[in-house]
């Protein structure tokens, strides 16, 4: 396992370095002059000519190039053209902001999506199973930003229940504070980003665990069980879901990668603190080493999710392992 | 029978963006400043926008920009995917480690988060929504082409063909092509409905296509700004985006149960 999980670990190097180069190509990218299409059409000669020389952008290339990964390498992203602060600051305030969404939206789909799709694969072919099916059916097609409006409209403009804007203080250090009327207005903040970002999930995941556990009801060891007398109960909990549960871990894991791409929407609807909504603006006001920086570590910290649930696959099923 | 339910909707809305007089004879540009943010009535069946815009006559004409920007960046991704796929699971050694790494680095970034990135330095626009949509989504189809390639040229009937002198290019797109195809419809069917969430994803985050193109997003975008006087804006406008996506997911798995054995009715 060890050896496994040091080879995995190895063959991300290059992943995050290519990923790396494709950030740095994103400002090859931009039309004409990167530092006019920046600082717009009413800069100085000087100005761009300062500025070209702060982005590096008047040496070769592969300079350029290699400059750029030694100081990513450095977990050095520049500092913002807008805010005049280092990049790694902005990232390291929104950041906390961000896994705290996507880890309750993830809590969230796993509570109710599995025991959804557990009744509806119970009750196959009633209509609990079709009313199920059908509400995983609109979760998984309902755009995330229109389900946030809905919320909105719902909750905060017509029952004024719930705050539609921002975040409270941070949930784990009010619960570990024993701050409870802190904890409870954290959670009225977090209550309707969470259920937008978790519904797509919470649905994906009942059609799974349905899908999974018809899967493996058709067995044949869970006939044996069957024919030994063991209870329907006892047959569905400690054969079928067992099984059935290799899939799910693996679609549990790449939804909370997933999640952190989804917080781009959902940040920018409830005005969430995160790091969505920190590129969504950066990208408004072209501030580039800031969507750069983003960008590059939300996708090392994808990828780095991958492969968290690569390893704990090959923990769970040993065969993975030996291929 | 929700595949049924799927071609209908999607015929529907084909049919509103082919001819969308059809439905209705309102210009989607003409403002009736009067009548803005008005509640859907006699005149305007869905009502009007911030404008005054009849909101079906946009809805209708967006249907048009809608599909245009799934269809050509699913075809575009499409396209990149399978020749990929195809040229790394036949030729296997460098050209398919090449692949296989250009792919773990798009992998590498979230969907949304890589196309909207995509978007800011291409600039705003159908162009580079599509341009950045195909980018994004080419992987999908790259890694299912290159598995099934890789199993497809082992067989039989492609060692038949080369020992009657069939060459490279003949075996790829006579005979291996054609095995490739149904996981490809499938997955581009239900990529159709991605990409029209993920092109009004983008308008919603004010980088898609711009106004005053009817787009479902910016629609929408502009009604959250008046959910408290109008959310039939927002409403309506979400609606025929998700009527979009559901048509196309219930299509996709209407013809993946047709084409997959496995999922076919007992």
């Amino acid at each position: 396992m060890t050896r496994y999980a040091a080879r995995r670990l190895l063959l991300l190097v290059p992943v995050i370095l290519s990923a790396a180069v494709v950030t740095f190509a994103l400002l090859l990218l931009l039309p004409g002059d990167p530092a006019l299409a920046l600082l717009g059409q009413e800069a100085s000669e000087a100005e761009l000519a300062r500025f070209r020389h702060l982005l590096g952008l008047d040496r070769p290339l592969l300079v350029q190039l290699g400059l750029y990964l030694w100081r990513v390498a450095h977990a050095d992203f520049g500092r913002s053209i807008t805010l005049d602060t280092p990049v790694l600051r902005l990232i390291g305030s929104t950041l906390p902001a961000t896994l705290e969404l996507a880890t309750a939206s993830i809590i969230l789909a796993v509570l109710v999506g599995i025991p959804l799709g557990l009744l509806a694969a119970r009750r196959r072919g009633t209509p609990i199973d079709t009313g199920t099916m059908l509400l995983a059916q609109l979760g998984v097609s309902m755009p995330v930003f229109w389900l946030g409006v809905l919320l909105i409209l719902l909750f905060a403009v017509k029952l004024d229940w719930l705050p539609s804007f921002g975040r409270g203080a941070p949930l784990l250090g009010a619960l570990l504070a024993g701050d409870r009327a802190a904890a409870a207005d954290s959670l009225r903040h977090l209550l309707l980003p969470t259920f937008t970002l978790a519904f797509f999930n919470l649905a994906l995941l009942s059609r799974l665990t349905r899908w999974a556990l018809l899967e493996v009801l058709e067995e044949d060891f869970v006939r044996t069980a069957r024919a030994k007398g063991q209870r329907e109960r006892a047959v569905l909990y400690r054969h079928a879901l067992r099984n059935a549960l290799l899939p799910i871990v693996t679609i549990v894991g790449l939804q909370f990668g997933n999640a952190l791409g989804g917080a781009v929407v959902t940040e920018t609807i409830y005005g969430w603190p995160g790091m969505g909504r920190l590129v969504v603006q950066a990208i408004g006001q072209r501030d580039f080493p800031v969507v750069q920086g983003a960008v590059l570590v939300l996708a090392v910290l994808f990828s780095l999710f991958n492969l968290a649930v690569d390893l704990t696959y090959a923990f769970i099923d040993p065969r993975i392992r030996y291929e | 029978m929700s595949a049924k339910v799927g071609a209908a909707v999607i015929a529907a809305i084909v049919l509103a963006a082919a001819a969308p007089a059809l439905i209705t004879r309102v210009n989607p540009e003409t403002l009736d400043i009067l009548s803005r943010l008005a509640p859907p009535a006699a005149g305007h069946p869905l009502g009007t926008d911030h404008l005054g815009r009849d909101l079906l006559s946009r809805l209708v004409h967006g249907a048009r920009l809608s599909l245009l920007v799934a269809v050509v960046s699913v075809g575009g991704a499409v396209l990149i995917g399978v020749v990929l796929g195809l040229l790394a699971g036949f030729y296997g050694r460098w050209v398919d480690a090449a692949t296989m790494r250009l792919v773990d680095t798009f992998l590498a970034f979230p969907a949304i988060l890589l196309a909207l990135a995509l978007v800011a330095v291409l600039g705003a626009g159908v162009t580079s929504v599509i341009i950045a949509l195909a980018l994004v989504f080419w992987t999908q189809y790259a890694r299912v082409v290159r598995a099934v390639t890789l199993a497809e040229k082992e067989k039989a009937y492609v060692e038949g063909a080369r020992a009657i002198g069939a060459g490279d290019l003949r075996i790829l797109l006579r005979h291996i092509l054609p095995n490739v195809l149904s996981p490809v419809i499938i997955l581009a069917t239900l990529g159709m409905g991605s990409a029209v969430v993920a092109e009004s994803t983008l308008s919603f985050l004010g980088m898609g296509v711009q106004p005053p193109a009817p787009s479902w997003g910016w629609t929408l975008a502009f009604g959250t700004r008046y959910l408290r006087d109008a959310p039939h804006i927002a409403t309506f406008s979400g609606l025929a985006i998700m009527a979009t996506v559901l048509g196309f997911n219930l299509l996709g798995d209407g013809i993946r149960d047709l084409l997959d054995p496995k999922f076919r009715p007992q």
